[in-house]
């Protein structure tokens, strides 16, 4: 598999060239990332499921006491050709420690500009899931060294298939940018230690941003159906600790065993939305972006988060204070209506699946001492749960782009 | 001694200040244009002059007009700028204008094409193009 997709990128960079008039109108631009990071206490694996682990949490799992530059560092590189007459043809390609450094192809795509104010895309893209989430691995756009992780997860269906029409508008002195896609994406899912093939179908999504010189206003959200059939049949349903053991074992009727699968189990309808607001006024920068998101009629409840960032630009330093917070409260709305040893069958999968919440303080130092490069260094302090131990930790880094 | 020294270190630190330039267009282009439609079409947020016509700017190569624009103009850093088009750049809605190296190569582009607009230095020879606003 991986093999076919270093195949399928060799024959895109060869398409790439091939396809251009000349070598001279095929153009290479990239970024990079060289990132450290390490925590400074031992995150302790505690929550009142025992389900999920501070590390995880704190760091997304990539680092530890040890420090460490593998998980966060980052190559790109983009070729781009003009073929004329409004057509252009964009492979990126990307290789990140955390995963080896494998190549991957992030964007790959064909693009027509229809009139000046609208572009076509097709191909493979990034997701514009919230609001700076195509720009995410771009380090030298983000002020700080990381953005905030409670919003941005690193999501692995962030990479979709599909097509996109990008418009841009004046209106007075405002200017307007959105996107419209309809994509899929399917992929690994990586759940209780083994991975399952899933599905994202019939990703409509929109984005949209307002611009008046120093005010951005943002908002958008996409919907899917998430299949997450192979993961619910071999975890939930059929595992040794399923529903369907449980439920029999209990003397739920087949009838409301199966209802229980549709309500508890993972795919369904996902939701994702997020709106916000950036400034950007006499070198004094504000930040807030709120999101909701999760999957109707699943066991996995709905996920409140937001970041609100305040920041000062000096010269070539910029200063940045970040508040974050991740909830993913429990719901059992859901099983209401079913007798009380379904209830119970069901509480225990929605337990076992979510319960997530931390809140996290960053102070972000950036230090632009090259026009193309700057080095940055975050510390940050994370509350988890209702516990009182706070988890702290530093990331520091030199982003680029060339 | 210390006189000629001090001397040479303000002529110097003028010369580094004193980096300002003009913004040039075709003779033939009658658009009225202000500073903030020059910001909007150099960063790419209008294609096209205040009058409609087709607009397309060229940048000057990284040098103190190209910073002193960025700043007077666009009232941007030079890190900011390479920020906000990488960001268009790598997520396909956008790309820089196109560079060029010298004052006189922007001059002979702008001279011979009416949709085009751009910027050179102060000292520039600036015949056969107009000037459209100073910084």
């Amino acid at each position: 598999m991986e093999q076919l997709k270093k195949c399928k990128v060799a024959l895109l960079i060869a398409g790439v060239c091939c396809s251009a008039p000349s070598i001279a109108d095929v153009k290479f631009n990239g970024f990079a990332s060289i990132k450290g990071g390490l925590t400074f206490d031992d995150p302790k694996d505690r929550n009142s499921n025992g389900n999920f682990d501070a590390e995880e949490v704190i760091l997304d799992g990539l680092y530890d006491k040890d420090l460490s530059f593998k998980p966060e560092s980052l190559f790109a590189l983009q070729v781009s050709s003009d073929l004329g007459e409004g057509l252009s043809v964009t492979a990126q390609l990307y290789a990140e420690g955390r995963n080896d450094f494998d190549l991957e192809a992030r964007w790959a795509y064909l693009s027509y500009d229809i009139t000046d104010e609208w572009r076509v895309n097709v191909g493979r893209m990034v997701l514009p899931m919230f609001y700076k989430s195509e720009s995410e691995k771009i380090g030298y756009t983000v002020i700080g060294n990381r953005l905030p992780r409670s919003v941005y997860d690193d999501f692995n269906f962030s990479v979709v298939e599909g097509v996109r029409l990008n418009n841009s508008t004046e209106l007075g002195d405002w200017s307007i940018n959105s996107s419209f896609g309809y994509y899929s994406w399917e992929g690994d899912w990586e759940a209780f230690d083994s991975l399952y093939n899933t599905k994202f179908d019939k990703i409509l999504s929109v984005s949209t941003e307002f611009n008046y010189d120093w005010l951005t206003l943002f908002a958008g959200g996409f919907i899917t159906e998430a299949d997450f059939s192979e993961l619910d049949n071999a975890v939930l349903f059929d595992g040794p600790t399923g529903i369907n053991n449980a439920a029999a074992s209990f003397g739920v009727s087949a009838d409301e065993t199966a209802r229980l699968r549709d309500t508890v189990g993972l795919s369904g309808d996902g939701e994702y939305y997020y709106l916000g607001a950036a400034v950007d006024y006499n070198d004094w920068l504000f930040t807030a972006e709120y999101a909701d998101y999760g999957i109707k009629d699943s066991g996995n409840s709905f996920s409140e988060v937001y970041y609100v960032m305040a920041g000062k630009r000096i010269n070539e330093y910029t200063i940045l204070y970040t508040y974050e917070s991740f909830d993913q409260p429990i719901d059992y709305s859901s099983l209401n209506d079913f007798t009380p040893a379904a209830q119970a069958i069901g509480k225990n999968v929605v337990d076992a699946l979510f319960d997530k919440k931390f809140k996290t303080q960053t102070l972000s130092l950036r230090y632009d001492f090259h026009s193309s490069a700057a080095f940055k260094i975050d510390v940050f302090r994370t509350k988890l749960g209702d516990f009182s131990d706070n988890y702290n930790g530093a990331s520091f880094g030199i982003d680029l782009v060339f | 001694m210390k006189k000629i020294i001090t001397l040479t270190a303000s002529l110097l630190f003028c010369s580094s200040v004193l980096a300002g330039g003009v913004v040039i267009v075709h003779p033939s282009n009658n658009a009225n244009l202000d500073n903030k439609s020059i910001s909007k079409i150099f960063l790419g947020k209008s294609k096209k002059f205040p009058d409609g016509s087709d607009a397309t700017p060229l940048n000057l190569d990284s040098g103190d007009t190209s910073k002193e624009f960025i700043k007077e103009i666009l009232g941007k850093s030079e890190s900011q700028m390479k920020a906000y088009w990488s960001k268009l750049l790598f997520t396909g809605k956008g790309q820089a204008p196109e560079s060029l190296a010298s004052d006189a190569e922007i001059i002979a582009r702008v001279s011979s094409n009416p949709n085009m607009i751009g910027y050179v230095s102060d000292g520039a020879n600036i015949d056969g193009v107009k000037v459209v606003s100073k910084f």
